[in-house]
């Protein structure tokens, strides 16, 4: 297997301060990875080692492979999470420079810039100083300067946060885009209906360390149904364990647990002769494994 | 990938070299030195042609003058040009309000008892910064002389010498000569250059912590070291900057060169001016050493800051020690091979203007000067390495407090 990027054993420490505590995980080339964590949880710290923007204490990284963080560069495009450009340019001078240092003729490097401009509806702002942009704005140019060489690998951090939800749908389309192409794309986000949607491979990790990674459906399944959904004329009474409506009248959503399990729901049904026109068992979401991971990760870390 | 990082070096370079000659800053300060540098060439002897006074001539006496002698001391003084002499008093007084003249003079009957001269003069302004006293001093010179001193005798009285200077080194060897005037003509240049090294200096080396510091503050940084080494940015960072400087200058010295000959006219003082070639290659040599030293340490407070503020206040502190020279001129200048010309010459910070107040002083240790240009030089590159260093390790200090303690903590880390 090709990977885009390797990590192992990666640890980063701030004084005597472990903020990156052995982690290790793979994206393979041409997936979309999720790199998950909830706020705090080192994942820019991570990806910033990771890039060799700072120094890890132990472990390695791989890129394109098996390229050091320096040999890579010029084929890699990063969007790092606290946005900024030169704020007295032009953004099409910001862009012309960016592409020239990734490796891109001068003449190449504004066409390039000028054409991705196009495609964000930027264009009508390639004059314009980076100041006198929205916030908005300037981190759509920020994400234009990570695609200008056409990377074989693209790292966005925090890439749709602060963006209308106009402009998160074009980010997205433009990295299926860069996906279909060939490129390797990871961001790191803590909105799980982004990861849901994009990725099919994720990392999550919290209070410094590594707590998931694998394939997101092959994750849901080992976990097992978390809940049941059966559609019915209607319901029987006094079944223990939270139920909800889910969704449209004749539908309810059981929560498993303990002293509910689908054959306890089956059986109910029966005996209290009511017909089901649907019984499905319900893999856990995103969200819940989430939860739940970061939830045992802080209790096992006091 | 050495090749690499040379060609961003270059690609940094021309970036941040037009956009320092873009800058407001940049032109107003390029221009605006020039524009002093003509007001002084062209409108201001205008000015002193309009208002001033040239009385320095032999065979005449300048702005008209007008005497009345009680005295016969001048009673066979030889017509002079613009020297009138006038009989009565109310005469004289009308030809000064006519504007005729610009001094009356009377000369009382007691004069060579007394040496008393009554003087009548128009308007405003110090009656010692107006020449036609001094003018009216030769005259009575000559007329005192009369016949009893030849011509050549009474040039003498007025003029009594004309220094030619001789150097006599410690073996009792004695140099080539010159005179008090071509020793300025040589001592204002140096001192003009040092002037102006140290504003390019300044200019540039400060250009380049704003630079840093806006890039740190608002992010930029971490893009540029995700595209190339930190050495190549600070590489291209300090040379396109530093051409922009060395731009500077040329500017300067091609307006001086216009307009000093223009000048020379006009003040006899500059026309003595003498700018050796030697002069020139030492100025852009310290000016490239000095440059690197002051760079380096305005990029790694640049680094190390949490924002252009904090940059600011920490810069001067390093800038101070470049003035010190300018300051202590009149300590350097007539001693440039004492102590404190020596020390400060062997000093990075002060050691590019310290020698050219050694070199405006007429130092006999000129190997001392090329030496503090090697050290000055040995230095730059030092703190080069070492910006890019300090330039890597500041990324680690967003937003944290600067202390000695965290920047070298940041240094650690950042390998």
């Amino acid at each position: 297997m090709a990977y885009a990027l390797e990590i192992e054993g990666l640890t980063k420490r701030f004084g005597n301060k472990t903020v990156v505590h052995d982690i290790s995980f793979s994206v393979e080339q041409g997936e979309v990875f999720g790199f998950l964590g909830p706020n705090g949880s080192g994942k820019t710290t991570t990806i910033r080692t990771a890039l060799g923007i700072l120094r890890q204490d132990a472990g390695e990284v791989r890129f394109l492979g098996g390229l050091s963080a320096e040999e890579a560069m010029p084929r890699v495009g990063y969007l790092p999470e606290e946005r900024g450009l030169l704020r007295k340019e032009k953004v099409s001078n910001v862009l012309r420079y960016l592409g020239r240092l990734r490796g891109l003729p001068k003449t190449e490097a504004l066409d390039r810039g000028l054409e991705l401009l196009h495609r964000v509806g930027l264009y009508e702002h390639r004059d314009k100083k980076v100041e006198g942009l929205s916030r908005g704005m300037t981190q759509l140019v920020q994400f234009v300067a990570s695609l200008i060489h056409s990377p074989e690998l693209i790292i966005l951090d925090e890439p749709f946060s602060g963006l209308d939800p106009l402009n998160v749908q074009l980010m997205k389309e433009m990295l299926a885009a860069e996906q279909a192409r060939g490129a390797t794309v990871i961001f790191s986000t803590h909105v799980l209906s982004d990861v849901e949607e994009m990725s099919e491979r994720v990392a999550l990790i919290a209070d410094s360390r590594l707590i998931l990674f694998g394939d997101l459906h092959e994750i849901r399944v080992s976990r097992g149904a978390n809940a049941v959904v059966v559609e019915a004329p209607s319901h029987p009474s006094g079944l223990p364990g939270a139920q909800k409506q889910a969704g449209r009248g004749g539908q309810i959503e059981y929560r498993l647990s303990d002293e509910l399990n689908p054959e306890m729901i089956l059986n109910a049904y029966a005996s209290a002769g009511i017909v089901l026109s649907r019984f499905e068992q319900v893999l856990p979401s995103l969200n819940d494994i989430f939860i739940e991971e970061v939830s045992n990760a802080r209790q096992k870390n006091g | 990938m050495p090749g690499k990082k040379t060609a961003d070096a270059r690609i940094i370079f021309e970036e941040e070299f037009s956009r320092q000659i873009r800058r407001t800053g940049w032109r107003v300060f390029t221009v605006g030195v020039p524009v002093l540098m003509l007001f002084f060439a062209f409108i201001l002897p205008m000015i002193m042609d309009r208002f001033g006074s040239d009385g320095e001539g032999g065979d005449s006496v300048g702005e008209a003058i007008g005497f009345i002698d009680h005295s016969d001391v001048a009673e066979n003084l030889e017509p002079l040009p613009g020297l009138i002499r006038i009989e009565e008093l109310d005469d004289g007084r009308k030809a000064l309000v006519d504007g005729d003249i610009k001094s009356l003079f009377v000369i009382p009957d007691d004069y060579l008892l007394t040496g008393e001269v009554d003087w009548y003069r128009i308007g405003s302004g110090l009656a010692s910064d107006d020449n036609t006293g001094d003018a009216f001093h030769n005259v009575l010179r000559i007329a005192v002389a009369d016949d009893a001193l030849t011509d050549a005798q009474i040039t003498r009285l007025i003029s009594p010498a004309s220094y030619k200077l001789f150097k006599v080194d410690e073996l009792g060897q004695t140099d080539t000569s010159s005179s008090l005037k071509d020793e300025i003509g040589k001592a204002a240049p140096a001192f003009i250059f040092a002037m102006m090294l140290m504003m390019s200096i300044f200019v540039g080396s400060g250009s380049l912590l704003q630079s840093v510091t806006e890039e740190k503050e608002n992010r930029m940084v971490e893009m540029l070291v995700t595209s190339t080494s930190s050495m190549a940015i600070m590489v291209g960072k300090v040379l396109g900057l530093g051409a922009a400087g060395l731009l500077q200058i040329a500017i300067w010295l091609t307006v001086a060169a216009i307009s000093v000959p223009q000048i020379s006219d006009q003040f006899s003082g500059l026309s003595s001016l003498s700018v050796e070639p030697d002069l020139i290659i030492l100025m852009i040599a310290f000016y490239f050493a000095g440059y690197f030293v002051f760079a380096a340490l305005m990029a790694s407070i640049g680094a190390a800051s949490t924002s252009v503020r904090e940059a600011s206040q920490i810069s001067a502190i390093v800038m101070v020690p470049a003035i010190v020279p300018i300051y202590a001129s009149a300590l350097i200048i007539p001693n440039p091979d004492g102590t404190l010309a020596r020390v400060l010459t062997f000093f990075p910070l002060t050691s590019p203007t310290a020698s050219m107040m050694r070199i405006a002083g007429g130092t006999d240790r000129m190997y001392e000067v090329v030496l503090g240009l090697v050290v000055t030089a040995l230095a730059g590159i030092f703190l080069m390495w070492l910006s890019a260093r300090v330039f890597r390790a500041g990324l680690l200090l967003y937003g944290q407090r600067m202390s000695i303690r965290s920047v070298w903590g940041a240094l650690r880390q950042s390998g």
